[in-house]
């Protein structure tokens, strides 16, 4: 009896776990498949893989030729912006975490509350003046300069609790041991939070990469758009060519892949520890 | 290699919380020096002091004969051995112990050497590769004080260093910290709430209650001569017994008689230095050694007392037993194969000659 119900659940854990995987799939599954037809195919077979003589490779190659100078783009405001923020957030939990000092609660609480205010689409039309005014309108520094600042906020707050977390008496035995503020940071806050930090980042760089909203209203020059807004330009003004652009989704979304094989123990784990911690 | 001079030490926090009050010590050239007192009494907060990690508040924090007072803790040039233990947990043994001499950007050859001979002291060389998660408390604790001595300061700061171990531990421990002093002789500065640590490993003993510092001696002086009824309370144990009573005198001479209703006499220099007690309530002090369990019929010889037993505690050497006289309760410490009376009072003669007297208000100083 027992071992009968212990199969059926275990089945049953099984197939949960394949309905969600199926689902978390087939868009990509299709996005292979259609990057593979032209339209005439995608319209007579959308769902699976035609004999592969007749698989339009070409889709690729126009594809990666429009997307990979996007790619380029969206590399450079990504990973600026990751790592000015990280550096800001690093050094604000710091001060925040270990020391007191006139003010520390109106600043921290100051910083949490901007966490409430809407966000760019609400305050497009500033954030479009502030950059005109620091003439920065169809330049990638503008989103850099606006990705720097995006993400410190839950990164702060997050990297702050986990500090606080560590033993006083670390800090202080490094402090005896020689150790000034850049080195405490150095040798005891990175180590430690590792898995907070790569959350951090890695947060903030799919919310980098993934922004349409600004880019779309900053950019103006065809070579200096990030991924999304190019990929919005593939899909053309009056003919949608679906293989082209199925491609150049795919194309478009490999190096997350290849971030997330590099960082998933640490994106896993770092998810776990802000769910305890945050 | 250094003294450690504390004159005037105040801290206080916000809110008129005062944690050291008016704290003055010399603390010798190579001397262990052990604060004891209660939680709370201020201790680790001066040691923290003389670290550089709390800021004072008044007075003057000298090492080695320069004021410290505004220098950061890494420039006083001691070194600290922490509660916890304060490894880094992602660096193994070696890179733990060779970290402040890293910061101070020693050669390689120097750091290695150094950081193996203190392993070799401290019985650690096997583990110096391993990260601190894979050893023992008594391990952690040794890899603690190996970071200490890599940098050969001039004093070594103690905050409860053993605390954390078990009580097997903690008495090998405190064995190898005592031969380290001997060893390296440097000056030690030793904080601690066991008064059996304090009276085994100090050359000197500082006992502090409530930011004071009540009194600065080697430990057998302060066993014998406490300066006031909370360091006799304080170190010994069991502690010592308290007895209020006043001062009679008559032709024979004086008494002591005790509210609760034994009397003893008292010798003449005694007498002389109760007199200024006049009719005042004073208290007695005697530790449970100076008690002996005499025969009934022999309580002729003087100075002795009737008690009721209300515990006996047999430590093997010797018992512990928890008597009542009157309304006091008070303890003796006698032979572990002394026959005891199964039941009714016993007769104690009391060693008067190991008598204290203190005053009977708040300070309790004793008479001298």
């Amino acid at each position: 009896m027992a071992k009968k119900a212990d199969r059926l659940s275990e089945g049953l854990k099984i197939g949960y776990i394949l309905f969600v995987l199926f689902f978390a799939f087939f868009p990509l599954y299709v996005m292979l498949v259609v990057s593979m037809k032209s339209n005439e195919q995608y319209m007579a077979n959308p769902w699976t893989f035609d004999a592969f003589s007749t698989w339009r490779w070409e889709n690729w190659s126009t594809a990666w030729e429009i997307v990979g100078g996007y790619i380029g783009n969206s590399i450079f405001v990504s990973v600026q912006g990751t790592l000015y923020t990280i550096i800001m957030v690093i050094l604000t939990a710091y001060a925040l975490a270990r020391y007191s000092f006139p003010g520390k609660n109106i600043i921290y609480y100051g910083i949490l509350a901007s966490m409430f205010l809407p966000g760019t689409a609400a305050t497009l039309v500033t954030v479009f003046n502030l950059l005109n005014n620091l003439g920065l309108v169809n330049s990638l520094w503008a989103l850099v300069l606006m990705g720097s600042v995006a993400g410190q906020i839950a990164g702060v707050f997050l990297l702050k609790q986990f500090i606080e977390d560590i033993p006083a008496a670390l800090f202080e035995s490094a402090q005896i041991d020689g150790a000034g503020h850049l080195q405490q940071i150095w040798n005891i806050v990175l180590p430690m939070s590792i898995p907070v930090i790569s959350i951090a980042m890695i947060m903030d760089f799919l919310g980098s990469w993934n922004s349409v909203i600004l880019p779309l209203v900053i950019l103006r020059d065809n070579e200096l758009l990030t991924i999304p807004v190019g990929l919005m330009r593939l899909e053309g003004e009056y003919v949608k060519n679906y293989g082209e652009l199925m491609a150049g989704y795919a194309i478009s979304s490999v190096p997350l892949i290849i971030l997330f094989i590099f960082t998933m123990r640490t994106f896993v784990k770092g998810l776990a520890a802000g769910a305890v911690k945050g | 290699m250094a003294e450690v001079h504390l004159t005037n030490v105040w801290k206080k926090y916000a809110g008129d919380v005062v944690a050291v009050r008016g704290y003055n010590l010399e603390i010798r050239d190579k001397e262990f020096m052990v604060f004891v007192g209660p939680s709370g009494c201020g201790k680790s907060t001066t040691l923290r002091m003389i670290a550089g990690l709390e800021e004072i508040s008044d007075g003057t924090i000298s090492i080695d004969g320069r004021v410290v007072n505004d220098v950061p803790p890494k420039d006083r040039d001691i070194a600290m051995v922490f509660q916890n233990y304060a490894l880094y947990p992602h660096m193994t043994v070696y890179d733990n112990m060779a970290f402040g001499l890293k910061l101070r950007k020693y050669p390689k050859d120097e750091i290695e050497k150094r950081v193996r001979d203190a392993a070799a002291i401290l019985g650690i060389e096997e583990y110096l590769e391993r990260k601190p998660k894979a050893l023992s408390g008594g391990q952690r604790q040794r890899v603690a004080v190996g970071r200490a001595i890599v940098r050969q300061p001039k004093a070594f700061l103690f905050d409860e260093p053993l605390s954390n171990l078990d009580a097997k531990m903690r008495v090998q421990m405190r064995m190898e910290i005592s031969k380290l002093h001997k060893q390296l002789e440097s000056t030690m500065i030793y904080v601690t709430h066991d008064q059996v640590e304090a009276m085994t490993m100090g050359d000197r003993i500082a006992v502090m209650k409530d930011g004071i510092l009540q009194q600065v001696d080697t430990p057998l002086t302060i066993y014998d001569l406490p300066a006031n009824r909370f360091v006799a309370g304080f170190i010994g144990s069991p502690p010592m017994n308290f007895f209020r009573g006043e001062v009679q005198k008559d032709t024979s001479g004086a008494t002591f008689v005790a509210d609760s209703g034994f009397q003893v006499a008292l010798s003449e220099e005694q007498a002389g230095l109760l007199q200024g007690a006049g009719q005042e309530k004073i208290i007695m002090g005697i530790r449970p050694e100076h008690l002996q369990i005499i025969d009934g019929s022999d309580s002729a010889s003087g100075n002795t007392m009737q008690a009721s037993i209300d515990l006996m505690e047999p430590m093997g050497a010797e018992v512990h037993l928890y008597l009542k006289v009157g309304g006091d309760s008070f303890i003796a410490r006698v032979e572990g194969h002394t026959a005891i009376p199964e039941d009714g009072p016993v007769t104690l003669r009391l060693d008067m000659e190991q008598a204290r007297f203190f005053h009977d208000d708040e300070e309790g100083a004793r008479f001298q």
